[in-house]
């Protein structure tokens, strides 16, 4: 058959059958038994690019995306500008369709990439080194609470209330099948001082203790004080970012102390894509580099001096460690965290805080209008960064309907009970919403309370 | 005078006050100070570059004229499977009706995203002869684990957890063993016979109670399949094992034979192989895992149903492992791979396993006049190679791979898999043309005769690549990983 993918021709492959010594290509499959090769055939006919442009834009068709919307959502994936800029380099073929860089003198520009979002994700968190990327901030959650059980020889661990439930939830796959003991410390609403309710709990078999910054809710909570007490009980204290755009405003965990860094960086300029693809960051202290998982890329010379980048510390991983490797992961994110070096390259320092600044300001703005409106409830205290919870009048079965053929996605409802009782919604601003959006929405929400 | 010629980090071109792009601001009053308190502020500085657009378009457009994808030459990189990236696959995805939705929206505003991954899920049971799939592991390897921490939780629900070893032949991925270490089994290796596959009775030693299962690879990493394959996975199921396949090689027959009807019990795919999805230098992959019936109440939740209402989420699985990764799954990556598959059809996809079989045994035919060849017999999609045959000199393949690089070729992989001394992979995909298959024949003669002719040129390759050979060990000790 002739197709644009395929490009040998039939009278090409006689020709090579003849080379070999067959007379058909065909009988190069018949070592597999013909039992098996009876039963693989099924019905599905080709289709040319434009009839699968066709079905797919009609596919597409079907879903309602943000960006025809208000969106206030966020919990784990956020909305942000794009620059163009960024697109187009980041679809650039030579990064798109190469493999991972085993032949470094074929992949300098890859390498250099990597090694300068390694530079960026330890800048930005303040930590002494971070990996060239994990599948996403769960997963790199629960490979930070592998090496602290791995390096410690501890088994239990303490979570704080206020963790991503998707990255609670992978963390307890990845560890149902070990001896650890998970603590959840549940803080009430109003409580202010983690400390306090944490102290009981540390031991000296505590491997270590995740915090979420800012929470899940958007709380600010992460204190020196709050890493020190963990310090001094000797355990690790593993720090976990939803977003870390925040930290164009916020201390980086690493200067308050952290051990460990991870988290998802989708805000840094990955489109919502229903999930995923995403971006896992690892970061770290350098006590735990050789504990670390995932590929990390140095700096060196070649043989005539010049300098050049490798893959390093190599022994860490599966395909020279094997059972004993520090983690499974081989392929990683690759194409992903060169888009998020590409973002913070344009973004710079002044553009990243403006956009964090946006957020927060937008949040304040939207909480304000919103707990003016006597069926809604606030419910989240100072201080919140750019998400916040508030309970909005969902009991309604035609709220949500009601709110979307007015043009809004009006945020994440909570599962009733963890923590908040009633209603509650989590809603994130980003920058790319306006004062009128926002006045709007509020207009829209008293519109829809009887 | 020539411009700086190393490699210039993008924070050593920074000027204060260069700005690259300019987000939108919220016009709204408040200041920082009114907003976030002072213990939480940051008091570090930013040291994030400062870039005008146009710097970070030329940085980056020079980082990729250093890189070197499918589109730029010929890519056998043994294993990984570098067919070409159909360009079709990168405007579907980046529809704004798939690329603009939030993974939490409801799903009355998301059905065509569900009904892509309802049919994703359907049309690799297909292929893959298996009952149920899960589209949520992020790569092979996450595939792997996947699959492992099922087998651990339905051992866990028979009271069989003193099944604790894994067999894994010693010709497989690295990931196999580090998976399975991962979901807490202990390995044992298992070793290929001469004949470079699972002989039954070789296989007998270790069949025990307190065996798992098996993880297999077929065809195996040398290009081989597996021919006694439906003895080997009836032999675990007698002891009560299960059998898992990776999925790597799947390119090799898929539409010629489904691992389901081999025998296996658990197959992970990876889409940036077998379904053309771009590697991306080294990811976002996408490692979908496909079960028999018998595991399927284990799978990752959510599950995408069908009502009467629409496509649906589902938690509905009091069996089920949990969530190994958040939200569904590499969505953008199995838009491209369902595209791919509709693009060939199902004679499509059969006929891109046989080219890419065909043009792996045209390039053993013609190679193996020069170079070892360990295990002498027809293979499938790749072949490995031990060295030169006459190398007086002693060239090792480091070399081969080194002075490939200066005739514009990207090496195959190189010293895997392990129980080939001086191992050269060989995998050429259906993605060439016969010209191109004879130009590397010629080459790779080319460097057979100069191993003996100037042994001395090829040791120091290559000359014409922006570095030349680095000095891994030095990165290794003296660790220097960010600026």
């Amino acid at each position: 058959m002739g197709h644009p993918y395929l490009p040998l021709t039939d009278p090409e492959r006689r020709r090579m059958a003849r080379v070999i010594g067959l007379q058909d290509p065909s009988e190069l499959f018949a070592i597999i038994p013909e039992t098996i090769r009876a039963q693989a055939s099924f019905e599905l006919p080709a289709h040319n690019e434009w009839a699968v442009k066709k079905l797919f834009t009609q596919w597409a068709a079907e879903n309602t995306p943000c960006s025809q919307m208000i969106s206030f959502l966020g919990a784990g994936a956020y909305e942000h500008a794009i620059p163009a800029a960024l697109s187009y380099l980041v679809s650039r073929s030579e990064f798109l369709t190469a493999y991972t860089p085993y032949q470094p003198e074929f992949s300098q520009g890859l390498l250099q990439a990597f090694f300068e979002y390694q530079s960026l994700i330890a800048e930005l968190t303040g930590m002494d080194v971070a990996n060239a990327s994990m599948y996403d901030g769960p997963t790199a959650l629960a490979e930070a609470v592998l090496l602290a059980y791995n390096a410690s020889n501890k088994r239990e661990f303490i979570v704080i209330s206020g963790l991503n439930p998707e990255a609670q939830q992978v963390l307890q796959t990845y560890t149902a099948h070990l001896p650890v003991k998970m603590h959840y410390l549940a803080l009430r609403e109003q409580e202010p001082e983690v400390n306090a309710s944490l102290a009981p709990l540390l031991s000296g078999q505590t491997a270590a203790v995740i915090i979420q910054y800012p929470d899940f809710f958007g709380r600010l909570r992460l204190t020196k004080e709050l890493l020190n007490l963990i310090k001094e009980s000797g355990a690790l204290s593993i720090i976990y970012l939803n977003d870390p755009v925040c930290l164009g405003l916020l201390e980086p965990p690493g200067a308050l102390g952290a051990d460990l860094v991870v988290g998802e960086a989708q805000s840094f300029g990955l489109p919502l894509s229903f999930g995923g693809p995403y971006l896992g960051f690892f970061a770290a202290k350098k006590d735990f580099l050789r504990n670390m998982p995932g590929r990390l890329v140095g700096k060196t010379t070649d043989s005539d001096g010049e300098e050049g980048f490798v893959l390093t510390l190599q022994t860490r991983e599966q395909h020279i460690r094997r059972e004993k490797a520090t983690s499974n992961i081989c392929t990683n994110q690759a194409l992903c965290a060169i888009t998020a070096t590409i973002y913070l390259s344009l973004l710079g320092p002044t553009g990243l805080k403006e956009v964090a600044l946006s957020t927060v300001k937008n949040s304040h703005y939207l909480y304000s209008q919103l707990t003016r409106i006597p069926a809604v409830q606030g419910l989240s205290p100072e201080p919140f960064f750019h998400e916040f919870v508030v309970g909005l009048p969902t009991a309604d079965a035609s709220f949500f309907p009601k709110m979307k053929e007015q043009g809004f996605f009006p945020g994440y409802q909570l599962p009733t009970g963890r923590p908040f009782s009633t209603n509650a919604c989590l809603l994130y601003t980003s920058e790319l919403r306006t004062k009128d959006e926002m006045d709007r929405f509020c207009e829209a929400i008293e519109r829809c309370v009887p | 005078m020539k411009m700086q010629a190393g490699p210039v980090l993008l924070n050593q071109t920074s000027v204060p006050g260069r700005r690259g792009y300019l987000p939108p601001v919220s016009e709204l009053p408040a200041s920082e100070e009114e907003l976030i308190p002072p213990s939480f502020r940051r008091t570090t500085p930013l040291n994030l570059p400062e870039l005008s657009e146009m710097d970070v378009t030329r940085h980056f457009t020079r980082l990729s004229q250093r890189s070197f994808g499918v589109d730029q030459g010929f890519y056998p990189l043994g294993s990984c499977t570098m067919k070409y990236n159909p360009k079709l696959l990168e405007d579907l995805a980046s529809l704004p009706g798939f690329r603009d939705l939030h993974p939490l929206q409801d799903e009355s505003s998301t059905q065509g995203a569900l009904r892509i991954i309802y049919t994703a899920e359907k049309i690799f049971a297909t292929i893959t002869g298996m009952d149920a799939f899960t589209l949520q592991p992020a790569a092979g390897a996450h595939g792997e684990l996947t699959g492992l921490l099922i087998i651990k939780a339905a051992l866990r629900d028979q009271g069989e957890l003193a099944r604790e070893i894994i067999l894994i032949p010693d010709s497989a991925h690295g990931t196999n063993p580090a998976s399975a270490a991962l979901a807490g089994f202990k390995v044992q290796k298992i070793p290929s016979s001469v004949a470079g596959i699972i002989e039954p009775e070789d296989l007998k030693p270790y069949l025990s109670p307190q065996v798992a299962g098996l993880m297999l690879t077929n065809p195996n990493t040398l290009g081989l399949f597996e021919e006694k394959i439906l003895t080997v996975t009836q032999m675990i199921h007698d002891i009560g094992g299960q059998v898992y396949y990776d999925g790597a090689n799947l390119n090799a027959i898929m539409g010629w034979a489904r691992p389901g009807d081999m025998g296996f019990d658990l197959v992970h795919l990876n889409l940036h192989k077998t379904f053309a999805t771009p590697h991306g230098g080294g990811g976002p992959g996408s490692g979908p895992l496909g079960v028999k019936a018998h595991l399927a109440p284990y799978l990752p939740v959510p599950r995408v149903v069908s009502t009467p209402t629409g496509l649906k989420w589902s938690y509905d699985a009091p069996r089920t492992i949990g969530k190994v990764k958040g939200f569904w799954g590499h969505f953008a990556v199995i838009i491209k791979a369902l595209a791919y598959i509709y693009s060939l059809g199902y004679e499509g996809l059969k006929q891109a396993a046989a080219d890419a079989v065909l043009a792996a045994n045209y390039l053993q035919t013609l190679l193996k006049q020069d170079y070892n060849l360990p295990y002498d017999c027809h293979c499938m999609h790749e072949f490995v190679l031990s060295g030169l045959k006459d190398n007086p000199a002693g060239v090792r393949t480091m070399d081969l791979a080194k002075s490939l690089l200066d005739y514009g070729i990207h090496p195959p992989t190189v010293y895997f898999p392990l129980i080939v001394a001086e191992a050269l992979m060989i995998e050429p995909t259906e993605s060439v043309t016969l010209d191109l298959l004879d130009a590397f024949v010629a080459i790779m003669k080319d460097l057979a005769a100069r191993a003996k002719t100037t042994p001395e040129q090829l040791k120091k390759a290559p000359y014409t690549t922006p570095v030349r050979r680095l000095n891994e060990a030095e990165a290794a000790r003296h660790p220097v990983l960010r600026w």
